[in-house]
């Protein structure tokens, strides 16, 4: 999505046709404003110095704080 | 309604609780003058789905005879609640507020349900949510807007709209919300209750409808701190039904309500929380730094902290949680996406065209994020806050950008999982509720619950109720 900023409504379709959905024009046009918003904000998860820093995607419920 | 009813709707839990074991309050009368406040205000409020009269009264009956046999359960036995219509109640149908769910009727409780009902619990009914827990205040979803008690013309707060309503304005005693973002401490902020967000892995998620499993809470929503202690105790503890269920014990919340902070260091992500930016209201700002200086007074050490990664906190969540979200509802919004009302499909959609990197990127964002909270928190007790960056807007000014456009104050503990808590603290001129947010250590409720208790004996917020 980063990437995608500042494409057109058509290339928009495009892409939400990729994801596997069926969008109408006007619902394109509609939806667009957020897809760009949420673009500027995902180019800040980029910008951060990541180096090999670990995906974690499940919380340990029993994370210790200290360790 | 009486004077008496409405005295009786406005007991707090540990009160009615003390009246009911000791057989000077029924568990039917208490029950009938809730069923009856709900009869006269909710045509306005708007706070719950469906309401189980039959059901409640049978409840009510049955907890009447146990208690009259000396078979007391606890604090809980005889109180008449409700839950969040995702909550899953065998037999009763749960909506999420959506048409896609709209004749949904589970087979078993959920665990947290069969845990409040094991206590003695009244389950008065089923409570408004936005919809699937994200959509915002959408009137295309099918299912009535809660409206807040405070001011008709406002939202309550959301996704737990109806439980913060409901909560504020003596329409049942206690609530569970949940929370992915900010929907159990956002609509107690908007509404001048207690939510509490309670540790990851505290507290079941099994049968409740997910929106993000790797940011959903669930947590009680009540009048008094008190009374939060008391329905987490009764929700609390290991599930084997649900994978990220914490074996850490669960101790007496009870214990931790000492009236006293003193010695506590509490700190203040002031570059965060309280920075130069317009979409910060100024007079939410003012109400916390009062309340700032109350936990001063209190004989807290209110120090300013440092988290960096903050600032990125409203870029990961959204990420995470649209991306879960489109992941669960993927096949619903394909095949019938006229079901869905217009917030929460444009939002869903949206999750559907992040790229895996980005996920993984916002995964990886929020483990920094973890860490330096962790090394905060080696240093103080807990951190505040303004719960809510703004307070509660009018229903006029709400559309689908709305909660994109405000700095997100809740969040950043969806994030971590650490536990938070929204307690009262004051009022715009306006008379608007406004939230003091308080986060502690991983499964430092106790801590959490003793500051905010303190905190709100020494303010007495709970002896004012909403102009209903």
């Amino acid at each position: 999505m980063a990437e995608s900023e500042g494409i057109s409504v058509e290339q928009f379709g495009t892409l939400a046709e990729r994801a596997g959905l069926t969008m109408k024009t006007e619902e394109l046009t509609a939806l667009k404003p957020m897809f760009d918003y949420y673009a500027k904000q995902i180019k800040l998860l980029f910008e951060i110095e990541l180096e090999a820093e670990d995906m974690a995607v499940m919380y340990s419920p029993n994370w210790d704080p200290q360790g | 309604m009486t004077q008496t009813q409405t005295e009786l709707c406005y007991l707090t839990i540990r009160d009615a609780g003390r009246l009911l074991q000791s057989r000077k309050l029924s568990p039917v009368e208490l029950t009938r003058a809730f069923l009856h406040r709900i009869e006269q205000l909710d045509m306005n409020l708007q706070s719950y789905i469906t309401v189980l009269s039959d059901r409640a009264l049978s409840e009510a009956r049955h907890a009447e005879a146990e208690i009259l046999r000396g078979d007391y359960r606890g604090p809980l036995h005889g109180i008449p609640i409700a839950l969040k219509d995702l909550y899953d109640t065998e037999g009763i149908r749960t909506t999420a507020s959506s048409r896609v769910m709209a004749n949904r009727i589970p087979i078993e409780d959920a665990t947290t349900t069969a845990r409040l009902a094991a206590a003695g619990s009244i389950l008065l009914g089923k409570l408004a949510m936005h919809e699937f827990a994200l959509g915002g205040p959408d009137p295309t979803c099918g299912f009535p807007l809660a409206r807040n008690p405070w001011n008709l013309d406002h939202i309550p707060g959301g996704s737990s709209s109806g439980s913060g309503a409901a909560v504020s304005a003596g329409l049942c005693m206690g609530s569970l919300g949940s929370c992915t973002g900010g929907s159990i401490r956002g609509p107690a902020s908007y509404c001048s209750i207690v939510g509490l967000k309670p540790t990851y892995g505290r507290v079941s998620r099994y049968g409740v409808v997910p929106l993000s499993w790797t940011l959903d809470h669930c947590g009680p929503m009540t009048w008094t701190v008190e009374d939060a202690a008391i329905m987490l105790q009764a929700i609390a503890g290991y599930d084997p039904k649900d994978p990220t269920s914490s074996r850490a014990p669960v101790p007496d919340y009870a214990a931790s309500l000492v009236d006293d902070m003193k010695g506590m260091t509490i700190g203040v992500p002031r570059h965060f929380f309280f920075a130069d930016d317009p979409s910060i209201n100024p007079e939410t700002l003012a109400v916390v730094e009062t309340a700032l200086k109350t936990l001063q007074e209190l004989g807290a050490h209110v120090v300013e902290v440092k988290i960096p990664s903050l600032r990125y906190a409203g870029a990961s969540q959204p990420v995470i949680m649209l991306s879960e979200a489109f992941a669960y509802h993927a096949r619903n919004l394909r095949s019938k996406p006229e079901e869905f009302g217009d917030m929460v499909r444009a939002r869903f959609r949206t999750g559907a065209l992040f790229t895996s990197g980005e996920y993984v990127q916002a995964q990886r964002v929020r483990n920094v994020i973890k860490r330096e909270f962790a090394n905060v928190l080696q240093r103080v007790d807990l951190i505040a806050s303004p719960t809510m960056s703004n307070p509660p807007p009018e229903f006029k000014s709400v559309d689908v950008m709305t909660t994109a456009r405000v700095p997100s104050f809740t969040g950043p503990y969806n994030l971590t999982g650490m536990p938070a808590i929204s307690v009262p603290c004051g009022f715009t001129a306006n008379g608007l509720p406004i939230g003091l947010q308080l986060a502690g250590k991983p499964f430092d409720e106790p801590t959490v619950l003793r500051a905010a208790y303190t905190f709100q004996q020494r303010v007495h917020l709970f002896e004012k109720r909403p102009p209903v």
